[in-house]
């Protein structure tokens, strides 16, 4: 082998090495692009069906193991392997395969380059070929290689076309992930569970989210997906267990909602349709701050010296008097960071916190509203809170009240005038006043400002007062026909704004001329009389009417007609104006004898008559006339002719007794106002001595040199002169009157004063004393004054004499009626027993029975005539009582009877029937006998009221002391039952005393006065006694006690017969009719009455209390207005 | 298996039906006498609303459960009742929470009758004050339906106890123009409703409170 042959060979080799080479790299290229499509290809096949079939764990697993597999094979065997052989790591194929691959590749080299490097191989071996022409050979083929190029062995097409298909694999990969990332996400994480995606979703809000407590939190679901038709919420609050699942209706809209209103507790909800369900969130709760508990200490000004007041936990309206101190504690549900109070005028006051406490306080000083401000650490403040109103209770104005004499009124004279005011505030008092002027005198000018004089306050804390006052007049010097107007004023204690005061009504008091008074009375006492005629006069009328009535009734057997009825209808009419003027007189008499009592005008004598005929009249309505007025009317309406004739006989007897009793009080009036006169005439000669006696001092100590005084004292006489003219006047009038009654008055003696007194000449020496005063003779008139005062003296004197005469005169006059009726009746009494005995004794056939009928008839029409004659005695004295004629009437109706019993021969029962008339008789004649020993002692009539009256007082007093001693006994020591023992001796004392004045009242026909039943009320005592005596004192015993005080008082007022009880009913609620209240108008506010509120408004202004009367009436008036329209 | 599958099918029937049984008995009308606090007796004359309810039962169509219930405001079942009454003789106090609930109760379709049964009357505008703080309890006019609706009481509220022997008078509060608290006072009908041996009331005048009473649970039911 030639060295040629060597260098052509190595050429030739290392030309097939790097197409080799070439080829390798080209094979690498193509691998890796193979491998890189492959797997492409692959991983978007996996991740289609894990999109398509949504693979569980095991067949993602297999599939991303199994593209790991084969993506690792790839790259092993088409990356790695040219790589390897590449850098020569693996062996490369053989230059003779490289040389077949180039003799492929040109046709026409064959195998002629295998030939070749085969021959070089096997140079050593063959002798078949020479060197030269291996060399030639050689030579040969390295000149026609020379041409070719190896490297065309090497195909990059494929490397080419793979990439093309590889950038396609590549898009498509990275748009299947950006597609599908879920799958690509669950393939790489082919060892977790995922969930089957779901056809829809829902979209909750608010999810997860902190809440105040109490807030209402609303839940919007949406659904993304498919849509959905039931869709359900469940939550469940913090500690339940179970959750509660709640329907949601869809909306227009499409979505679902549902409110959480005031949330309390944190709360978990999802929401869920069918097997799909939201993520469970959570509405956390946090706590607002509440106030959980308040209390409010009042502490008033110390004025009120009112203690200070807790008011009640969580209230915290505060109603209360300007200048009080409102302290606040506050407790609220959780620790504070702030607190405060927030007023409607935007002011604050913070409070000290504490905790979960706060407190403050603050002078109430005007009115408005409140609500509380809390915060707490996390800055939460609390909502809606309550607003609490502030209210000033205004200090109230006082007032004061004069009760007593609580009208304008004329007084007496310059007496002491007792009076009682009522004061009223709400805290108490600084001071009262009395403020008096005098408007009008005959004498001096009128003050123009009011004086005043401070009233002592004993207790100035209380807010009702009742404060007694004597107002001496005397300071005033009043005179006949002054006139002083009076008030008082109150201030109340309110240091706060200041004492605010208040003053009473004005009242006026007025001293009137004795001449005035007399009038007036002289005038009520004629009034007084004409009524009593007319009431007379009109009764007669209806008299008969009534007779004629009853006798059409008595003809017409049958029935009544309408005009029957009409005629009865009257007739009650008519008696019923009789009795109203009978009241009326009543009532004037009373107010005369108040008017004559204030100006002591009348003896005590005159006063108890008056009082007696008072007494007289009231007893006219008596309850027989009414009830029988009563059944005149029920027989009236049933229309039944027997019942009205029955009814009307009834109402005849009564009407008499009425009839009469109206003759009786005529009567009587002008005898007591004959004896009033006497009074009166009396009393202005009193007077008149009086006065001038006053004007002599006066006189004597006046500067004979003063001319203005002396003329006004000059004036004075005068006057005094008139005075004497007017009692000679009404001394005229009363003769006059007097003479009526010739045979009962002292007309001589009157006719003696009076003639006494013109021929005294009185009268011009009085104007003598006049002119001399006039010319400042003082002395003569000091001498004429004396002269006239003994004249005056000895006048009245003679008076005093003509009122005894006339005293006594009546008085034998009714003492002999009444002896001589005492002995008729005592007469009778002895006759009417022996026609007993004598009836007793009689056989029934025997002809004694029309003797004795005969003789009881004399009786009976003797005791006919003794009435008339007690009758006509009662028009001259009260002594003549009611109980009387009961006794007479008694024993008038037994001898009926006994008339009848012996018209029918049944002389056991006449005898027996004759017995009872002569007990009546004794009875009467007892009685009798008791008003004439009465009279005969000088009471008026029997005991006397008055008398009467003080040992009732004096046993109530006494009663009242043993009720407060029983009360103030506790436990049962020695000492108390001693104590028991006494009380039990001085109850009995009590009793028998009362028990003795029921009798002696009974005797003398009082009993009727007293309304009271003592003879119960002595029984009460009884018990009471038995129980004290035993020391058995319990609650019964107390009410007794209380009981019989109680009917003593009353038994007292009932003697009065001025108070009537007025029982209050307790009854279920009664109706009280009103009017409907105004239409509500609720299209502005709720309901508000917008009147009353603008009325309100403006009382809140503060105007006076007079304004505001003024502003309320306003608004009623518009109210009633509006209603109208 | 399938026992005890059945067995437990039947337990959720017979819950259920239990439940709608109870549904069915809660639907009749019931009256809730309002507990509070403050001192005020709430709870005097227990026979008064048994009574009402009878006699709503008898002279209407509606279907009362006639118990004596009482519930307090802050309790959890007291939304469940339509009416809400309250009486006494004395002082009452709502808390805060008790003022919220009971506005939210009115506003929300709740009634509240208020019967003062003597002295109770500041306290309760006191506290309805706080309720509706800008409302005044305003005075019906007699022309008003709850004065008519069933029984006619052409006067106003019939005059049961005498009190002060002054007029009885209804007010009333309003929310959206809806009567939503109505009250009595110096009336009394309350104790009209109450046992006859109670107070004593004469026949006619407990009538009357019945049927006046049957007109506030009407006019509460239909308005």
């Amino acid at each position: 082998m030639t060295q040629v042959t060597s260098k052509i060979y190595g050429e030739i080799t290392s030309r097939l090495a790097a197409s080799r080479k070439k080829e390798n790299i080209a094979e690498l290229i193509g691998g890796t692009l193979l491998s890189a499509f492959v797997l492409t290809g692959l991983l978007l096949l996996a991740l289609l069906l894990e999109e398509a079939l949504y693979l569980g764990t095991v067949p993602r697993t297999i599939i991303f193991f199994l593209l790991l597999l084969l993506g690792t094979s790839l790259i092993l065997w088409l990356v790695a392997r040219p790589a390897l052989r590449l850098f020569g790591i693996l062996s490369n194929e053989s230059n003779l395969s490289t040389a077949h691959k180039v003799g492929l590749k040109y046709p026409h080299v064959r195998d002629r380059l295998e030939n070749i490097l085969q021959l070089f191989h096997e140079r050593d071996r063959t002798q078949l070929y020479s060197v030269e022409l291996i060399d030639a050979s050689f030579e040969d083929v390295r000149k026609e290689m020379a041409l070719l190029d190896f490297n065309s062995i090497v195909d990059y097409s494929r490397s080419r076309r793979l990439s093309k298909f590889l950038g396609v694999a590549v898009g498509v990969g990275i748009l299947v992930f950006i597609l599908l990332p879920g799958s690509a996400y669950r393939l790489l994480n082919y060892n977790q569970s995922f969930a089957e995606p779901v056809p829809f979703v829902f979209v909750v809000e608010p999810g997860d989210k902190e809440v105040v407590k109490g807030q209402t939190i609303p839940i919007i679901v949406r659904i993304n997906g498919q849509p959905q038709q039931h869709v359900f919420l469940s939550s469940k609050p913090a500690g339940q267990i179970e959750y509660d699942q709640k329907k949601l209706v869809q909306r227009t809209d499409g979505t679902f909602r549902h409110e959480f209103t005031s949330l309390k507790s944190t709360t978990s909800y999802f929401v869920s349709s069918g097997s799909i369900r939201s993520d469970e969130f959570t509405l956390s709760v946090i706590d607002k701050p509440i106030v959980k508990m308040l209390q409010l200490r009042v502490t008033f000004p110390s004025y009120t010296k009112l203690s200070a007041k807790q008011l009640d936990n969580n209230i915290g309206d505060v109603t209360a008097l300007k200048g009080t101190r409102v302290a606040f504690l506050i407790e609220a549900n959780k620790d504070l960071a702030e607190a405060k109070l927030v007023f409607d005028d935007n002011s604050e006051l913070f409070l000290n916190v504490n905790g979960a406490k706060a407190s403050g306080d603050f002078e109430l000083r005007k009115e408005g509203a409140y609500h509380i401000f809390l915060k707490d650490h996390d800055g939460i403040i609390n909502t809606e809170p309550i607003e609490y109103t502030l209210k000033i209770i205004p200090d109230a104005f006082p007032s004061a009240r004069i009760e007593l004499p609580g009208a304008d009124m004329d007084i007496a004279g310059n007496e002491q005038l007792n009076m009682l005011f009522r004061i009223t505030d709400d805290y108490g008092f600084t001071r009262l006043r009395l403020a008096q002027r005098l408007v009008q005198s005959r004498y001096e000018k009128p003050a123009e400002e009011f004086s005043f004089m401070n009233i002592p306050l004993v207790d100035r804390t209380r807010a009702e007062a009742l404060v007694a006052h004597l107002w001496s007049l005397k300071s005033l010097s009043l005179v006949p026909e002054d006139v002083v107007r009076y008030y008082i004023e109150v201030f109340d204690n309110d240091n706060i704004s200041g004492p605010k005061s208040a003053r009473s009504e004005v009242y006026t008091l007025r001293l009137p001329s004795l001449d005035e008074v007399f009038s007036d009375l002289d005038t009520g006492h004629d009034v007084s009389i004409e009524k009593m005629k007319e009431a007379l006069e009109n009764a007669r009328e209806a008299k008969r009417d009534l007779d004629e009535l009853h006798q059409d009734i008595r003809k017409n057997q049958k029935k009544m007609d309408w005009q029957e009825q009409k005629r009865t209808e009257t007739l009650l009419r008519k008696y019923e104006a009789v009795q109203q003027k009978i009241d009326e007189v009543n009532k004037m008499v009373e107010r005369m004898v108040n008017e004559m009592e204030k100006h002591q005008f009348l003896s005590r004598e005159t006063l108890e008559k008056y009082t007696e005929l008072q007494r007289l009249m009231e007893q006219m309505n008596s309850p027989e006339f009414a009830e029988a007025m009563k059944k005149m009317q029920q027989a009236l309406q049933q229309m039944n002719p027997e019942a009205m004739k029955k009814a009307l006989q009834q109402f005849n007897f009564s009407e008499e007794t009425f009839r009469r009793g109206i003759e009786r009080t005529i009567n009587l009036l002008k005898r007591i106002q004959i004896e009033q006169k006497v009074d009166e005439v009396l009393k202005r000669a009193e007077e008149l001595m009086k006065q001038q006696n006053e004007l002599q001092k006066k006189t004597s100590q006046m500067n004979p040199r003063d001319a203005d005084k002396l003329a006004k004292l000059a004036e004075e006489q005068k006057q005094l002169k008139d005075q004497l003219d007017q009692l000679q006047e009404e001394l005229a009038e009363l003769q006059k009157k007097m003479e009526e009654f010739p045979s009962e008055m002292p007309l001589s003696e009157i006719k003696e004063a009076k003639r006494n007194l013109e021929q005294s000449q009185l009268a011009e020496l009085m104007e003598q004393i006049s002119e001399q005063l006039q010319q400042q003779q003082v002395r003569q008139a000091l001498q004429n004054q004396k002269q006239a005062a003994g004249k005056l003296g000895r006048f009245m004197q003679q008076l005093q004499q003509m009122q005894r005469a006339m005293r006594e005169n009546q008085q034998r006059q009714i003492v002999n009626e009444m002896r001589k009726a005492l002995q008729d009746l005592l007469e009778l009494s002895k006759r009417q027993e022996d026609l007993r005995n004598e009836s007793e004794s009689l056989e029934q056939n025997s002809q004694g029975f029309r003797e004795n009928a005969q003789e009881q008839m004399e009786v009976m029409r003797d005791l006919g005539k003794i009435i008339d004659r007690l009758s006509h005695l009662s028009q001259k004295t009260f002594g003549i009582t009611p109980e009387m004629g009961k006794s007479i009437g008694d024993a008038m109706r037994e001898m009926n009877n006994a008339m009848q019993s012996l018209g029918g021969r049944n002389g056991r029962a006449a005898g027996q029937q004759q017995s009872f008339a002569m007990g009546s008789l004794n009875e009467a004649a007892q009685q009798v006998q008791n008003a004439m020993n009465a009279m005969m002692q000088g009471g008026g009539q029997g005991i006397g009221m008055a008398g009467l009256m003080q040992r009732l007082q004096g046993l109530t007093g006494m009663q009242q002391g043993i009720n407060q001693g029983t009360q103030n006994l506790g436990g049962m020591s020695p000492q108390q039952a001693a104590e028991l023992a006494r009380l039990a001796g001085e109850q009995g004392m009590v009793r028998k005393s009362l028990e003795q004045l029921a009798k002696e009242a009974s005797n003398s026909g009082e009993l009727s006065k007293l309304l009271g039943d003592l003879n119960r009320i002595a029984q009460d005592m009884r018990e009471v006694q038995t129980d004290l005596a035993q020391e058995n004192v319990n609650p019964e015993t107390l009410r007794k006690q209380e009981r019989i005080l109680s009917r003593l008082l009353d038994s007292q007022r009932s003697m009065r017969e001025r108070d009537y009880e007025k029982r209050r009913s307790a009854e279920s609620g009664r109706d009280i009719t009103r009017s409907t209240a105004a239409d509500l108008d609720l299209t502005t506010q709720e309901g508000k009455n917008r009147l009353r509120q603008d009325m309100l408004k403006a009382m809140e202004e503060g105007y006076a209390k007079d304004y505001e009367e003024l502003i309320k009436k306003y608004f009623e008036a518009l109210e009633q207005h509006e209603k109208q329209n | 298996m399938r026992i005890v599958a059945f067995i437990l099918l039947a337990l959720t029937g017979l819950s259920e039906l239990s439940r709608a049984q109870h549904t069915q008995v809660s639907s009749a009308f019931r009256i809730a006498r309002l507990k509070y606090s403050g001192g005020g007796d709430w709870y005097n004359d227990p026979s008064a609303e048994v009574n009402l309810l009878n006699f709503v039962g008898k002279n209407t169509k509606i279907e009362v459960d006639a118990r004596y219930e009482y519930v307090e405001i802050a309790s959890e079942n007291f939304y469940s009742y339509p009416l809400v009454f309250i009486t006494g003789h004395g002082n009452i106090s709502f808390n805060e929470v008790e003022v919220n609930r009971l506005r939210t109760y009115l506003q929300n379709g709740g009634f509240l009758y208020a019967d003062d049964d003597y002295g109770m009357d500041n306290a309760f505008r006191r506290e309805m004050k706080k309720v509706f703080p800008r409302q005044e309890l305003v005075e019906l006019p007699f022309s008003h339906g709850i004065y008519h609706c069933q029984f006619d009481f052409p006067k106003g509220p019939p005059k049961i106890h005498q009190h002060d022997e002054k007029p009885a008078r209804g007010f009333g509060l309003f929310h959206n123009k809806r009567l939503v608290v109505y009250y009595t006072y110096e009336a009394n009908p309350s104790d009209g409703w109450a046992d006859p041996q109670v107070h004593n009331d004469p026949e006619r005048k407990r009538l009357d409170a019945l049927k006046f009473g049957t007109n506030i649970v009407v006019w509460a039911l239909t308005h």
